[in-house]
């Protein structure tokens, strides 16, 4: 089979079995509405205005939540990677508060925090923080010897040392991390507005749902599916453009 | 630094965690929303010996093996034929890259209008959530098989059904087992979530249900179960795979 052809077959089979919901289903269905009124209804909550706020507001919480795992991980990763006897003491806590399911924090955070604005941010960052963290570490402890024997003896300063050595091995790991962050960031951000009722695009889903509009459910599903292939997307880039702009060396 | 050394720092750091966190709940004034260590331990005995987190656990790992025996009855066989048949795995690429990204929470409304607040949803969202990593492991299980084995299998003129269970299935075993591990542990996790959204039952709703009536070392307790319980079925299963297959285990 030639690309073309994979292409095509690739693309035949959701649009054939979109095609085949679009003409047989039944627009007043209660649970399986077909394509097309998931537009028509998309479309009415843009015009309202609701669709764009929710989307803003869960992308405003992943982004912002993954920005302060990003800082957080690479801290902590970075120490616990450089200092053997402080990743050994906090080694099982660490390994302990990691196992807890980072959406089961969400009612814990709800009752210490209140369903305030703090509240999203702080829980998906805590939620996000895990992968970010162990990358960094493993890349921190994977910097070979020689590179930072080399930072000596060529008397380069903390700076440089920090700026030449310790960055560009790390920044994999960073992004790595992140890459690992980001669906779970959506997750954590969609659960806390179901749970919390804070706006965005959770919240939207489960007032959809108790409306029984099924078309607005769907609209909203792929809504979300496009958001997740947008910032999944924006990570892979990162991680890209990242892996072209390093040396050899340290890849 | 002795091992002996190393050890007690260990247990040094935790110990001394708890016994802040104590000090912090019982200096602060007024209504308390932090609960002590002691409160949380005191709840889950209660809760323990009442008998509602053993009925809310056996709920929650009743429904998190379900689903697994679903996905493994779904996610192997499809994961397989995609493996062996191209043209199958083309014809099916984009659909699954486009379902496989979408966020299993995203699915739970949408699973209450077709099924209501039933266990019936839990299972469904669990299954759609956990079933990837053992399609995927499945696949390339197949994919990586060396292909001298094929050609093994079509020197002895093998039967298909044959072949299959002879010699295909056991070289694709190391892998789906890996799938087979990644899936449960989903499983377990997205049951909770599933409870705490779409099924008043179980974990889940015990933590959302304690946490709305604002008994906050219940919370806490039922936060901590969730955790030890997950950990302690990952052990499980992974002491069950040491002794039931223990050559495989080795390489892992």
């Amino acid at each position: 089979m030639n690309k073309m052809s994979r292409g095509l077959l690739s693309l035949a089979t959701p649009i054939a079995l979109l095609g085949v919901w679009g003409a047989l289903g039944d627009p007043a269905s209660p649970v399986a509405p077909p394509p097309q009124t998931w537009l028509t209804q998309a479309a009415v909550m843009l015009a309202a205005g609701d669709l764009q706020l929710a989307v803003l507001a869960t992308l405003k919480t992943v982004l912002l939540a993954t920005l302060v795992a990003g800082i957080a991980g690479t801290v902590m990763g970075a120490t616990l990677g450089a200092r053997r006897a402080i990743s050994d003491t906090v080694a099982p806590t660490l390994e302990f508060l990691r196992s807890i399911p980072p959406p089961t924090i969400v009612p814990v955070a709800m009752l210490l925090i209140g369903a305030g604005t703090g509240l999203d941010i702080s829980v998906v960052a805590l939620a996000t923080v895990w992968p970010v963290m162990l990358n960094v570490l493993q890349a921190t402890r994977s910097i070979h010897p020689t590179l930072i024997s080399t930072g000596h003896t060529l008397r380069l300063s903390p700076w440089s040392r920090t700026r030449n050595i310790y960055v560009p091995c790390i920044l994999p790991g960073v992004i790595a991390g992140l890459r690992v962050a980001a669906p779970l960031a959506i997750i954590v951000a969609l659960l806390v507005e179901m749970l919390a009722t804070r706006p965005g695009i959770g919240r939207l889903l489960l007032t959809a749902q108790r409306d029984f509009d099924a078309p607005g459910v769907f609209a909203l599903l792929l809504t979300v599916g496009l958001i997740g292939v947008g910032v999944n997307g924006a990570f892979e880039w990162l991680e890209r453009s990242a892996a072209k702009r390093l040396p050899n060396a340290m890849r | 630094m002795t091992p002996r050394l190393r050890q007690t720092r260990q247990w040094l750091l935790p110990a001394a965690l708890l016994v802040a966190w104590q000090l912090a709940a019982t200096a602060q004034e007024g209504p308390s929303i932090l609960p002590s260590p002691v409160e949380i331990g005191q709840t889950l005995l209660e809760t323990l010996v009442s008998g509602r987190l053993p009925a809310d656990a056996l709920h929650t790992f009743a429904a998190a093996i379900a689903s697994w025996v679903i996905c493994l009855l779904i996610g192997i066989p499809l994961g397989m034929a995609l493996g062996s048949a191209e043209r199958l795995r083309v014809a099916l690429s984009l659909f699954i890259e486009l379902l496989r990204p979408l966020p299993a929470v995203a699915l739970i409304p949408l699973a209450i209008l077709v099924f209501g607040f039933s266990w019936q949803t839990e299972i469904t969202v669990t299954v759609f959530a956990s079933v990837w990593p053992l399609i995927l492991a499945s696949r390339s299980g197949i994919e990586r098989m060396h292909p001298r084995i094929l050609e093994v299998v079509s020197t002895l003129h093998l039967r298909r059904w044959h072949a299959l269970r002879c010699v295909i299935t056991p070289a694709a075993f190391r892998q789906i087992l890996v799938g087979a591990k990644l899936s449960f542990s989903l499983c377990l996790v997205v049951s909770v979530v599933a409870e705490m959204v779409g099924n008043p039952a179980g974990l889940g709703w015990g933590l959302v249900s304690a946490q709305e009536a604002m008994r906050a070392s219940e919370t806490f307790a039922y936060l901590f179960a969730i955790g030890i319980l997950g950990v302690c079925a990952n052990c499980a299963l992974d002491f069950a795979v040491k002794h039931l297959f223990p050559g495989l285990a080795q390489g892992n």
